[in-house]
């Protein structure tokens, strides 16, 4: 692997991340790594949710997100379904895969449904 | 045609974000009062938007990241935060303002009272966000260059200003106990100029008409002329309400009252000529600050964005407009006349200047956005320079006219 094909940090956190069916559904708000028995370090999933960027504010201000949210909004995303890594995080998959995914159907189906004229299909 | 198009982005983006409520409202009261003592304000106003301006389209067409997006992938979350939170409060005051001067140009044609217009203006609003697309909005600005016109026309009607008001220019005549509202104004006026909004907006359009390299020079004509369009307009209100205000000693203290300096040249026309212009403007700057603003929490929080999508396709981004417009709509109810809040909001603005645009300056000198077209020098003093003095007037005046009463 070249040096160039290591993933920095920088290329994770705070990245756009894009649906196969081109959502935009968030942005990457942590990462989920665990030790391997050979001792190795091993990226399994990417972070959304409040709980995790208020994690990001203040290490105090999680057990509150936490005791409020009850982690009704957190999603991890696998990395095996990340495909691409260029300008934006892209998925394998479509939105609809993603309980990420689903915010966007949530909002439509239980708020924007009672405005006219919402272009719901 | 395409890139001549692009213009348009320029135009539509100088005139929502230059001519709003806090410009009508700085510019009235700065030319009834100080006569054309404050115009210097507004061209180093104006130098500092047409250059912040051309970096927003510049970092939209290198690194093909809008404003928001950018402040977050460069900073990251919490830092992206400071110039959300400073930009939330400020703008939703100056949604508030325009709300109010989209409602009092309709209570000056109808003569009802403003104050009952106030939610038939918020609801005006947002009916025009969800239901236009951006096409739709593009082809307000012939109707608002016309509407320009009229003041200018104004100040012809009006004849040439007198020796005693031409030598205000380098000169102002600053009474004992007017330095405090003086500077006041200084603050406002950069304030309601270098509007921050306005970046994101251009920056957001510069992606959604997919700007890349070959754009620049466009990019850098219409910085220039869109804003030195908006400035234009800005200074002939100053003018017209000094030719047509400081004569009669009148000092305006609301929004309708601004009327009289049409009313002078074309009576009864005039009258209705300002309303039919207050409306259009505020419109403009109403759905500007709100739409931008939307497009900074949706981009930074990685949702789909913009009008080109019905709600159902960008169903966060829709919700934010209309919870923002829920917060401008209780602002207004509570906050008295427009006038009042479009002055304190520029003052804010200007205040937070630095907090909100030093992200911007950061990110124009990093190469792994901008690559080879990184800011020049002369660019990041000049602007920085503009800015810090903004935010330290703002600093300045605003306690010192709290204790003198406002």
């Amino acid at each position: 692997m070249a040096r160039d094909d290591y993933l920095v940090m920088r290329d994770l956190i705070d990245q756009q991340i894009v649906t196969a069916d081109n959502r935009s559904v968030a942005r990457v708000a942590d990462v989920e790594a665990a030790w391997q028995e050979d001792g190795r370090l091993v990226l399994i999933g990417l972070c959304v949710g409040p709980q995790a960027l208020a994690r990001r504010v203040s290490g105090r201000l999680g057990p509150i997100a936490r005791f409020l949210l009850r982690e009704k909004f957190e999603h991890v995303i696998p990395m095996e379904e990340i495909t691409g890594v260029s300008l934006d995080l892209r998925l394998r998959q479509n939105a609809v895969h993603f309980s990420v995914g689903q915010a966007d159907d949530w909002v439509v189906n239980h708020i924007l449904r009672f405005i006219p004229g919402n272009g719901r299909q | 045609m395409k890139k001549a198009l692009s213009i348009t982005l320029g135009i539509m983006t100088s005139i929502g974000g230059f001519l709003d409520a806090g410009t009508i409202s700085t510019s009235a009261q700065a030319g009834a009062s100080f006569g054309f003592g404050l115009i210097w304000a507004l061209v180093l106003g104006t130098l500092a938007v047409a250059l912040l301006v051309e970096m927003a389209g510049r970092l939209a067409a290198v690194s093909k990241q809008t404003y928001a997006s950018a402040i977050r992938e460069r900073f990251g979350f919490k830092f992206f935060l400071v110039p959300l939170v400073a930009e939330f409060i400020a703008e939703t005051i100056l949604l508030a303002a325009q709300l109010g001067g989209v409602a009092v140009s309709v209570s000056l044609v109808t003569g009802l009272d403003w104050r009952l217009l106030y939610p038939v203006a918020a609801i005006f609003i947002w009916l025009v966000v969800w239901c236009a697309r951006f096409s739709v909005i593009e082809n307000g600005p012939a109707l608002l260059g016309l509407v320009v016109l009229s003041f200018i026309a104004g100040i012809i009607t009006l004849g040439t200003p007198t020796r005693d008001l031409m030598s205000t220019l380098w000169h102002p005549t600053v009474e004992p106990g007017e330095p405090a509202g003086y500077f006041f104004l200084v603050a406002g006026i950069l304030g309601s100029t270098i509007s921050p909004y306005l970046l994101h907006f251009y920056s957001s359009g510069a992606r959604e008409d997919k700007w890349d390299e070959s754009y620049l020079t466009m990019n850098r004509i219409t910085a220039i002329f869109g804003m030195g369009f908006g400035s234009i307009s800005s200074i002939a209100v100053m003018i017209l309400t000094a030719m047509a205000l400081q004569p009669l000693h009148i000092t305006v203290n609301t929004l309708g009252e601004m009327g009289i300096m049409m009313a002078r040249p074309f009576s009864i026309l005039g009258s209705i000529l300002f309303a039919v212009t207050l409306f259009a403007v505020c419109t403009g700057a109403a759905l500007e600050g709100l739409l931008s603003l939307s497009f900074m929490i949706s981009q930074g929080l990685g949702w789909d964005w913009g009008l080109d999508e019905r709600p159902a396709q960008a169903p966060r981004f829709y919700l934010v407009t209309l919870i923002i417009l829920i917060i401008a709509l209780i602002i207004g109810v509570i906050g008295g006349d427009p006038l009042k809040l479009a002055l304190y909001g520029s003052a804010l603005i200007a205040l937070v200047l630095p907090i909100v645009l030093f992200p911007l300056l950061a990110l124009m000198n990093d190469p792994s956005f901008l690559q080879d077209h990184t800011n020049h020098r002369l660019a990041n003093v000049a602007t920085a320079a503009i800015i810090i003095m903004a935010s330290l007037v703002a600093l300045v005046s605003m306690p010192l006219l709290f204790l003198s009463g406002g």
